[in-house]
């Protein structure tokens, strides 16, 4: 097995509020081909998996003692993404959509799902909370199939901003 | 770039509503029309083997009125959402549009009067307006690289669509210049075969790895079998199409094996996303849905029983009405009755106002109505075609034309349903 040659920590640049995928990406892309990066995160962070998995890297994920996760990353060409969720990383959801809290708020990323599963994925999390809880979105697309769906249950989606590299942001709440 | 400016691009990828409204609307009437037909000329229905008259008329109305109409309203929609590239014109939507009604009125007349003119000029006009159709969509989908099931099947319904219309091309020609084909029966036939399941078929397999997950809510299919059932789909329609057309039976039945066990594959890849679905309660949509999916197979047995000489004056009637009327209809219209409200709905979507509910879109007792007729109009055809009993056919037809009539009061509604939901709601301005 050869050397990782890179290591990155994503846990303070999340905590800060920033989106690592752009910075990840660059660093990976200069990896020649068989090398192996690990990164660190507070979640198991499978759409970057996945966007990494395009690029040919395959990758397992392992939640560590403090509860964070430890992701290996091999350019092996095949861009395997292995799929272990556990239970901060929404157990129940298809495929894994990774799911947080940030204050009040509870956050759902949803990027890089094949059709239908960022809508399943939302609709289920939607189906599990009890209150008024408000819950961000974290899309590749405007969801335009997923309004009829949540207006029916008596959810309602709103555009509330974007990020970096094609993000979008909703709001879902009640009402 | 500015959010609002990145939502508008988001967005742009919906189509604005009135151009696939009007795909629906015109497979609306056309599936009145196509009943109409059939009760009016049900006498000549038992023993048809093709040629020139209303029947012909009905199944062409059956085929690019409500199938290909609807495939055309449909891909133009809902392609651009999944691929993510906007459709290259909108000009151009509309112009297949009016291409292909105009053309398909002069079909239908020169194919019931056996008119050549309006027959040829018929057929230029939808030759082209599928060929319009063939480019925007190879062009939306040529720099897709995901969605390989979806773009797999879509392609072999692209080719399927040229071959057809090269082979569409030889008939009208053939009727318009005297007869220089040694046998116009056989390219006739291989014509069919190449329409119904090598394009029309593999369109709707293509809908459904999009489509039926997302009725259902259920995980995507499984992408190595369903491309594998669209690849082995295509190879049988070639299989059959040149066993046709060179007259090599074994050929033909070994296209029609293929065929089936293409279809096995499908249904397999379709069950288990059933199996692993969310919602449980899928309504009458789903009943027309599964009873098209048992008449997939089933089609290809009578095909192959006629293509066999088991009572050929029965079972070739019969092959095409199972085909068109039985597999392909019922499917199309238990799709077309879900995703009208829906698309109705998603195109009621305005910053700050709520959508209108599918629920109130959809009139459940018009559409429960015509799906028992449907129903019973495939099961009392289909046994005046075996029977070889024209009034049996004529009363089928009469069922098939009163659901078809309740369709259209539900399609209505979801016109009718919008207009007043848009009209309640308050102008807002972007946020």
């Amino acid at each position: 097995m050869s050397e990782i040659l890179l290591s990155l920590d994503l846990r303070p640049i999340l905590a800060s509020g920033t989106d690592p995928l752009t910075w990840v990406v660059q660093d990976a892309g200069r990896l020649p081909s068989g090398g192996r990066m690990e990164l660190l995160a507070p979640f198991n962070p499978l759409p970057l998996r996945r966007v990494l998995g395009q690029m040919g890297f395959s990758s397992q994920a392992g939640k560590q003692n403090d509860g964070s996760w430890r992701v290996l990353l091999t350019r092996d060409g095949k861009g395997l993404v292995e799929t272990a969720p556990g239970p901060d990383d929404c157990a129940g959801l298809p495929a894994g959509a990774p799911v947080w809290l940030d204050g009040e708020v509870r956050h759902i990323d949803v990027r890089g799902l094949a059709m239908p599963l960022p809508m399943l994925a939302i609709l289920r999390l939607v189906g599990s909370l009890a209150g008024d809880e408000t819950v961000i979105v974290h899309h590749d697309r405007d969801p335009v199939f997923l309004y009829p769906e949540l207006a029916e249950i008596g959810w309602s989606l709103e555009p509330c901003g974007s990020g970096a590299e094609g993000e979008l942001l909703f709001t879902v709440r009640r009402g | 770039m500015l959010f609002g400016d990145f939502m508008m691009g988001a967005r742009s990828r919906l189509l604005p509503m009135s151009i696939p409204l009007r795909f629906f609307a015109a497979a609306v009437l056309f599936h009145v029309a196509a009943w109409g037909l059939l009760l009016g000329y049900a006498g000549d229905a038992p023993g048809f083997v093709g040629g020139l008259g209303h029947l012909l008329a009905s199944l062409h109305f059956v085929t690019l009125g409500v199938l290909a109409m609807t495939g055309m309203g449909a891909a133009f929609q809902l392609l651009p959402v999944a691929t993510k590239r906007p459709v290259r014109s909108e000009t151009a939507c509309k112009a297949a549009f009016w291409l292909m009604l105009a053309g398909l009125l002069a079909l239908g007349h020169g194919m019931g009067h056996g008119d050549v003119l309006p027959l040829g000029l018929g057929g230029v006009l939808v030759v082209v307006a599928l060929a319009l159709f063939a480019f925007l969509i190879t062009d939306n989908l040529r720099q897709v690289k995901d969605m390989r099931v979806v773009t797999d099947q879509a392609w072999i319904a692209m080719g399927g669509l040229l071959f057809l219309l090269a082979l569409a091309s030889l008939l009208v020609a053939d009727y318009a210049f005297g007869g220089f084909l040694p046998d116009h029966r056989a390219l006739a036939l291989a014509h069919g075969v190449v329409a119904a399941y090598g394009f029309m078929g593999m369109l709707a397999l293509a809908f459904s790895f999009v489509l039926i997950p997302m009725f259902c809510l259920a995980p995507p299919p499984d992408v190595k079998n369903g491309r594998r059932a669209g690849w082995m789909a295509g190879a049988a329609v070639l299989l059959a199409a040149a066993g046709l057309v060179h007259d090599l039976k074994p050929v033909l039945i070994l296209g029609g094996l293929l065929g089936l066990a293409a279809s096995a594959l499908h249904l397999w890849v379709m069950a288990k996303v059933m199996k692993s679905r969310m919602r449980k309660n899928l309504g009458d949509s789903f009943v027309l849905i599964r009873l098209a999916w048992g008449l997939m197979p089933l089609s290809i047995v009578v095909g192959l029983a006629a293509a066999l000489g088991f009572a050929p004056d029965r079972t070739g009637p019969l092959f095409g009405f199972v085909l068109v009327f039985g597999w392909l209809l019922t499917f199309l219209l238990g799709i077309l009755q879900r995703i009208l409200p829906f698309l109705a709905s998603m195109h009621s979507v305005r910053p700050g106002v709520k959508p209108a509910l599918v629920s109130a879109l959809t009139a459940d007792r018009p559409l429960r109505l015509h799906m028992i007729l449907h129903i019973a109009a495939l099961a009392v055809v289909s046994a005046g075609l075996a029977g070889q009993w024209a009034p049996l056919v004529r009363l089928g037809a009469g069922l098939g034309l009163l659901g078809a009539l309740s369709y259209a009061v539900s399609a209505a509604h979801v016109g009718f349903s919008l207009r007043k939901h848009l009209f309640q709601q308050p102008q807002s301005s972007e946020k």
